[in-house]
């Protein structure tokens, strides 16, 4: 399984320049962690799909000595690796530009800015992955992308607005407190996404290489 | 264990086609072609080998094992190779070669050179920038290189030049010298297969019409051209299927003896090729099939 997460992350070659070359740019326009982490995540599972399609990645891989338990899971831990990658970076960043650990403008709290990013990328995906493996051909796989790609940003600017409106119109946040708001909607999404990993595995061994 | 593959009544259905009742085995240690027409099952049946499609019902074994319980162990001794590319075009073979050497157990990266050398193919430069010819040589190479016991070959030679066909059966022979190795080659190319299969496998319809030992078709098989006088309720019955016209017949015969016993020198009697073989049993233009 580590030889398919490596391979989802190498066979972006250089596509990792401009990636990060993106995630500066947004930084630098005071955008906050959470939404640059969102767009960033999204972007480089999306193309890691993308990649596959193209080259008839499932037909080769399928080929080579793995199950397709294998293949799926490696693809959602993928991405679990690459929110820390893009986490990191965004986080040194912000460092960077900023002087402190935190967005610009943001807000929230740079650590809440992070499980923030984790629930929209884990929701997003746990709709998504299926719906891929499901209905993705290398015609239609654009298609995906682009949906995925604004369901994150739309994601996070529901995370984020959800949690301004919590904080000045009702006290549930300040009744059950911070720690406890972030980590149910992190648990939440979690079982979102181990539910998402199951319905994938259904769906992937079901599935026909033609 | 004289089987490398043994298919055991399996059966798979689409909306509009169907494969039927497939039972066959394929020895250790030779080429297998399988042959048909376009859409008569082949790719199909190359797929459940590799299982990228799971039959219906029957059983499908692979060295003796089926991919329920030894999927990545079948594999890992399997080499293959498509007619649509599986490689990544934006990397070099070096890089694909990073990413699918670490898979197989028995990988040996000296063997991967030397048939990089031999196929002249460049190793830092991009896949999107190989010839047709070069992507198969390049998969080929990758097949190769992990010592398979098991190579499946699904139209391999689909739209490379004849020059390069040759070359890539010269190859397929030299791989054969070898001894241990067998070779399943899907084809509709029939002149791909005459110089290098030793069993033929020919799939009509969704089912294994017949599978035979290629010099006991090309020994045996005749096309027999003659004037329609010569036909009758018992002559028919020495064929597989007719073409006939006002004046005369053609009709391929599974029996080169008793076609010559039966006509003497009154008819036109060849050994018939693969090709004629195949356009008979399909029913080509006019050809009625004799049951």
């Amino acid at each position: 399984m580590l030889l398919l997460i490596k391979k989802d992350l190498v066979i972006h070659k250089l596509s990792w320049l401009l990636y990060f070359a993106m995630l500066l740019f947004f930084m630098m326009f005071n955008k906050d962690v959470l939404f640059v982490v969102a767009i960033m995540s999204a972007i480089v599972i999306m193309n890691t799909f993308h990649f596959d399609e193209l080259a008839n990645g499932n037909k080769l891989w399928n080929s080579l000595p793995f199950t397709r338990k294998e293949i799926v899971s490696a693809r959602y831990n993928t991405l679990l690796v690459v929110l820390i990658i893009v986490t990191t970076v965004a986080m040194a960043a912000a460092r960077i530009i900023n002087g402190e650990w935190s967005s610009a403008f943001s807000s929230l709290a740079i650590w809440e800015e992070v499980i923030g990013s984790f629930i929209v990328m884990t929701v997003s995906a746990s709709i998504f992955f299926p719906l891929v493996y499901k209905f993705a051909q290398k015609k239609t796989i654009f298609t995906f992308v682009l949906l995925f790609i604004g369901t994150s940003i739309a994601g996070a600017y529901a995370v984020s607005y959800l949690y301004k409106y919590l904080i000045e119109s009702t006290s549930i946040i300040q009744s059950m407190g911070n720690g406890l708001y972030w980590a149910t909607l992190a648990f939440g999404s979690l079982v979102c996404y181990v539910l998402s990993w199951g319905l994938s595995l259904k769906i992937y061994k079901a599935k026909e290489f033609i | 264990m004289d089987h490398v593959i043994e298919l055991k009544n399996v059966n798979k259905s689409y909306n509009h086609f169907s494969v039927s009742n497939v039972s066959v085995q394929i020895k250790k240690g030779f080429v297998t072609g399988i042959i048909g027409s376009n859409g008569a099952g082949k790719s199909t049946i190359m797929r459940m080998i590799l299982n990228l499609v799971k039959p219906d019902s029957g059983d499908v074994h692979i060295f003796g094992m089926d991919y329920a319980k030894h999927e990545k162990s079948i594999k890992d001794r399997i080499g293959f190779i498509y007619s649509e590319d599986v490689l990544y075009d934006e990397l070099t073979l070096q890089d694909q070669k990073k990413l699918i050497a670490p898979c197989y157990s028995q990988w040996d990266d000296t063997l991967f050179r030397q048939y990089c050398d031999t196929f002249e193919l460049p190793l830092k430069q991009k896949l999107k920038s190989f010839s047709k010819g070069m992507k198969v040589k390049a998969t080929l190479a990758i097949a190769l290189s992990h010592k398979a016991d098991l190579l499946i070959m699904d139209e391999p030679t689909a739209g490379l030049d004849p020059v390069f066909r040759r070359e890539f059966l010269d190859i397929m022979q030299d791989i054969m010298l070898d001894g241990n190795k067998s070779i399943v080659l899907s084809t509709h190319i029939m002149s791909d297969l005459s110089t290098i299969a030793d069993y033929i496998t020919y799939v009509q319809k969704g089912r294994i019409a017949f599978s035979k030992e290629i010099h006991e078709l090309q020994e045996n098989y005749a096309v027999v051209r003659g004037g329609i006088e010569l036909l009758d309720r018992d002559t028919e019955q020495c064929f597989l299927a007719i073409k006939k016209t006002r004046t005369g017949f053609e009709g391929l015969s599974a029996n080169l003896n008793e076609a010559e016993s039966l006509f003497g020198n009154e008819a036109v009697i060849e050994k018939a090729s693969l090709e004629d073989i195949m356009y008979y049993m399909q029913g080509g233009k006019n050809v009625a099939v004799v049951n």
